[in-house]
């Protein structure tokens, strides 16, 4: 069976003073446990929309494109620390459910242009789509506690970003970005 | 992305589905899976199973689309 492993991520990121609470906050409740992934200066916090696969470069085009999505993005609330098991590893995420309308119209207009250019979305859409924003990766045998906790981001703090992963999912700088508000 | 690029569909909805998205019939017997647009949103226009609604979708995936319209 072939894998095909994301090479690009097209997500939310936020603007320095949200990521800088989020990874305050992860710090001070995982950085004892954390194992392969914990958002931090060098591991930036976001929230996928698609998980993209592509074998030829993007076209100049493909990035216009996606600047020109006009979004109408409504404030979000970034409320409760959920778990996760996948294998052998936890993942503590920031969930954001149910999913915003205006997420999902997003997603869908990413989808529309990633189809136009023969680039393939990884990420499930409609009632299979969590967005989450993943705090840290620990071995489920560790075992971690998190305070609740809440952030409200304003759509003027979030950003339509353009991200390169590692194995672990985590982005460590943005290609490209453009404010939503 | 251009406008002219989405094509529209009439259709019923058969199920609304968490993630506030939705089953829509279409006229043509397909189902897709859609969610509503943002102008309904702001208008609090709501959509229930047995709506008539209008569905755009893009022609390169006929399995999902946008409500931009609900029937009275």
């Amino acid at each position: 069976m072939t894998i095909t492993v994301p090479n690009g991520n097209i997500c939310l990121t936020f603007d320095d003073s949200i990521s800088q609470q989020l990874t305050q906050f992860a710090a001070r409740h995982f950085s004892d446990i954390a194992d392969g992934y914990l958002i931090s200066p060098d591991s930036i916090p976001y929230i996928t929309l698609c998980q993209i696969h592509h074998d030829k470069p993007q076209p100049r085009a493909f990035r216009r494109d996606l600047g020109n999505i006009s979004v109408a993005a409504e404030p979000l609330r970034l409320e409760a620390v959920n778990h996760r098991i996948d294998g052998d590893y936890t993942w503590f995420d920031f969930i954001i459910a149910p999913t915003p309308e205006w997420l999902s119209d997003l997603k869908f207009d990413v989808e529309t242009i990633l189809r136009n250019y023969e680039i393939q979305s990884l990420t499930p859409f409609g009632p299979d789509y969590h967005p989450h924003v993943a705090l840290c990766r620990f071995k489920t045998s560790a075992s971690a506690n998190a305070a609740p906790n809440a952030f409200t981001v304003e759509p003027a703090q979030m950003y339509l970003s353009l991200g390169g992963p590692d194995a672990n999912g985590k982005i460590q700088k943005t290609f490209w970005k453009k404010q939503l508000a | 992305m251009a406008k002219e690029d989405l094509i529209e569909f009439k259709g019923v909805v058969q199920e609304v589905l968490p993630n506030a998205m939705f089953r829509v019939k279409l006229e043509n017997d397909h189902e897709v899976l859609a969610h509503t647009a943002g102008k309904m949103r702001k208008n609090r226009i709501r959509v229930l199973t047995g709506d008539s609604v209008v569905v755009e979708m893009t022609p390169y995936d006929l399995t999902k689309g946008r409500i931009i319209f609900r029937e009275k």
